[in-house]
């Protein structure tokens, strides 16, 4: 069997897991629905699996993908990995890639304010001309300014539809939170959540 | 889970947030209408430590099993999280429904390290709990703790309505029908522990008056309503039948120990004379291979893990260890997943098992030496010589091993700097031993020489003698630092300061219970961690308590004191430990179970009355 994309998402609790702890999560998941994957070859082998644009810790997303080279597994695989997988991490679909990850070009976000002034407020901020944000490239700390590379959509009542760029330059959710930090005096809880990949030209990337 | 609506604003800003979510592959979740019972399973120490504990893991299962009791797990959380806990006011939640344990019903610790005594302290703040066990008045919630470090649980006696003394599977399990009948009959807190007191290995500490002398030392322990004058630890009599839960927890994040455990056997046959472990978990009981295959197995496809460790305490002494190994390899190898054997002994160590072991992950080399020279290992009934040592290295160095590790204690009783330097040398030779027999000089050797410090533990022989003062140890630390003679070995040492605390509260009694109280207020929890360790506070909070550490820690317990810890009876008789004692201060070597029986006394313990080491 070659490449296999599975389309999951990763709610609720599962928010909190870290890149590395969702990887783990797959390889063990993989071996309890008897899924084999491919190793890779050396010393200390590893599965060949990878999770394209790693989500930040808190955040949760209905669009994650993740490729593996599958050797063998049941007919139906994503009920298999169901069966295996934790609180907040479900397969949607397995199949065959489409295209390739590198072709995701924006992220479209959900970010839910606690009240509508809020949801305005950041609102305002993001329609900015320019919005600075630390960011920690390659070689070390530097400034980049997110304002080209993000979108709104739209508002409604206490929730921003967002677009973000998903590569060079990547912007996270997290420099949204930085951004909205440096503007705004509150403290703000928002909940992140990822709805969807696409392609340069916008097309839903699957 | 229910989160408590603050837990989200708090958890993207504490430090791995994955401890205090729950939620993992494998946790039971149960209808909290059909539960009658709510049991909180506490482990006073951080998620990655406690979930990495078999026997909370097996606990788990077995609680879970009884129909209407909802067993749920509940760890000590990093300082981050317990600060932003108590300033939003967050209550101390179980990972599995997110509900306040303060409205459980019963909270079980289980304590294996006496430094993460000031955990239980923690969590019960953090849960909102009142601390002492006379500040509870009701039946709701039962506050106790269990585990190795309840072999003498009077430091925190002041804390606990009972202590479950032993095996947890069926003693828990036991408590817990009874609290099921109390609360249907309502009955009272004072009810509920007097009958508790009737279960055997169940202590409760405010049913035994304690008097002291003039001079400190216990003059007298008077039980009362019916309690009974020893409380005898519990034991399963047939491991190899026992109910072992196959489909564990599987935690998402990283813990310590990621991966199967397998328990071989309980108990120990040697008899190392300072070795707690070798003693409170008398008599040998083992599981068959056969049970063990199956299960380790069973283990691994139902985790997904691709480790599995052998636990025991002496894994080389199990009798099939050969055909165990076997029968697992034959289903790892082809699935790539690594076999590993700790805590090996130097005196049966065997090339062939490590070899084949090796093919799927080659680990590194341990062995326990103890002391440096046979004079000290005969007094502490190490039976490893050093023959024994170098044997094994040498296998293991011409069979490819490039590291090694020796561990060994300081301040061990009798000891002379003689036996100190006897470390260095033993390093030496073990270095001589690779030169000579490795096939590859030039990939060098790792000699890692780790000390820790010689800490008196009750049921052992060694509980009435004293530890070395702090400024001994660290001139012992200097003395063999500066004895090591290669670059390839590299010398580490435990941190003085924490074993004298340690030491303190192994052996202490409930005096120190106004000690634990007052470290906590002013330094917190987490006192197993360097990050958190105050030593300057300990010594305070001794003072303020007006208790010296000396006395417990530096002193020689006379063999006719009345010990803290005298009315818990671990199955092995006081005077088999003098005994030993004796013959230790002779420098004469007793036979391990195996050999010769010495007649401990742990084998009433059995149905059948013999033990089958
Ligand atoms: S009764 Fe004998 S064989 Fe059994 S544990 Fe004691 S010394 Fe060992």
């Amino acid at each position: 069997m070659p490449e296999v994309r599975f389309r999951f998402e990763k709610r609720l609790r599962a928010a909190y897991l870290s890149h590395l702890d969702v990887m783990r999560t797959f390889q063990r998941a993989f071996i309890r629905a008897g899924i084999r994957i491919r190793h890779s070859e050396g010393f200390n082998p590893h599965p060949k699996m990878s999770i394209a644009l790693p989500l930040q810790l808190g955040c949760e997303s209905v669009c994650e993908v993740l490729d593996a080279s599958v050797l063998d597994g049941p007919e139906d695989m994503a009920g298999a990995l169901n069966a295996a997988l934790p609180e907040g991490i479900r397969v949607l679909a397995a199949g065959q890639p489409l295209r390739p990850v590198r072709e995701i070009a924006w992220t479209e976000w959900s970010l839910r304010f606690p009240d509508d002034e809020t949801a305005s407020e950041a609102e305002t901020v993001f329609r900015l001309p320019s919005l600075p944000v630390e960011k920690k490239t390659k070689r070390g700390l530097g400034t980049l300014d997110i304002a080209p590379h993000i979108e709104l959509l739209a508002r409604e009542g206490t929730e921003l539809r967002m677009l973000l760029r998903a590569d060079s330059p990547t912007v996270n959710a997290g420099d949204l939170r930085k951004a909205l930090g440096g503007k705004l005096e509150k403290e703000l809880p928002v909940r992140c959540l990822r709805l969807r990949l696409l392609t340069e030209n916008r097309e839903t990337f699957q | 889970m229910r989160m408590h609506p603050s837990l989200e604003a708090i958890l993207p800003k504490v430090q791995k947030p994955a401890r205090y979510t729950g939620g993992e592959f494998g946790e039971i979740i149960k209808s909290k209408e059909e539960t009658e019972v709510r049991f909180a399973l506490c482990f006073p120490d951080t998620y990655e430590i406690g979930m990495s504990n078999l026997g909370l893991r097996i606990l788990y299962g077995v609680l879970n099993k009884l129909p209407g009791v909802w067993c749920e797990r509940v760890f000590e959380p990093w300082r981050d999280m317990a600060e932003a806990m108590r300033a939003a006011k967050v209550p101390l939640y179980a990972l599995e429904s997110g509900d306040p344990i303060r409205d459980f019903d019963l909270i079980g610790f289980s304590v294996g390290y006496e430094m993460s005594f000031t955990g239980i302290l923690d969590m019960l703040s953090l849960a909102g709990i009142p601390l002492r066990s006379e500040d509870r008045k009701d039946l709701q919630p039962i506050v106790f703790a269990g585990g190795a470090c309840m072999f003498n649980p009077e430091p925190i006696a002041d804390f606990i309505d009972l202590a479950a003394i032993g095996e947890g599977e069926e003693l828990d399990a036991e408590l817990t029908e009874l609290y099921r009948r109390a609360k249907r009959e309502g009955w009272t807190k004072g009810e509920f522990l007097s009958a508790a007191a009737q279960i055997e290995g169940v202590y409760v500490p405010s049913l035994y008056d304690v008097t002291y002398q003039p001079d400190g030392r216990i003059a007298s322990v008077t039980p009362k309503e019916g309690a009974p004058a020893y409380v005898r630890k519990r034991i399963l009599q047939d491991l190899d039948r026992a109910d072992f839960p196959v489909r564990t927890i599987i935690p998402s994040t990283e813990i310590v120990h990621d991966r199967t455990m397998l328990e071989l056997f309980r108990g120990c046959i040697r008899g190392c004379r300072f070795c707690q472990a070798g003693y409170i978990y008398r008599p040998v009981r083992a599981k068959r291979a056969e049970t063990l295959i199956r299960q380790g197995i069973e283990s691994l496809r139902c985790s997904g893990y691709e480790e599995i460790s052998l636990t025991s305490l002496s894994t080389s002494d199990y009798k099939e260890l050969g055909a165990l190994c076997d029968g697992l390899l034959d289903w790892c190898e082809p699935r790539s997943v690594s076999l590993s054997l700790p805590s090996l002994r130097a005196d049966n160590f065997s090339l062939e098992l490590m070899q084949r072991v090796q093919k799927v992950r080659r680990s590194g080399l341990t062995f326990a030496p103890e002391a440096g020279t046979q004079r000290l290992r005969d007094v502490i009934n190490k039976n490893v010589t050093e023959e024994d040592l170098l044997n094994a290295c040498r296998t293991a160095f011409s069979g490819g091993w490039s590291s090694v590790k020796l561990y060994f204690m300081l301040g061990l009783p009798t000891e002379t700097d003689e036996d100190v330097l006897g470390i260095a040398d033993l390093a030496y030779k073990v270095w001589q031993v690779w030169r000579e027999a490795t096939p590859n000089r030039s990939r060098g050797v790792r000699i890692t020489v780790s000390t820790s410090c010689f800490i008196p533990k009750p049921m052992t022989p060694f509980q009435w003698f004293p530890q070395d003062s702090r400024e001994e140890l660290i001139r012992k630390q200097k003395l063999l630092k500066d004895s090591m003679r290669s670059k390839a070995i590299s010398y580490s040492w435990h941190e003085p300061d924490v074993s004298y605390i340690e030491a303190a509260l192994a052996v202490g009694d409930r005096r120190l219970g106004k000690v634990l109280e007052r470290l906590f207020a002013s330094s917190g929890g987490l006192q197993a961690w360097e990050e958190y360790f105050d030593y300057a506070a300990w010594l305070q909070a001794f003072r303020e308590a007006g208790l010296d550490p000396d006395f417990y820690v530096r002193r020689l317990r006379g063999e006719e004191e009345l010990l803290p810890w005298d009315v818990i009876d671990d199955g092995v008789q006081k005077t088999h430990l003098l005994r030993e004692k004796h013959l230790s201060e002779r420098g004469v070597v007793s036979p391990d179970c195996r050999k010769q029986c010495l007649g401990c006394g742990a084998n009433r313990l059995l149905e059948g009355g013999k033990c089958d080491a």
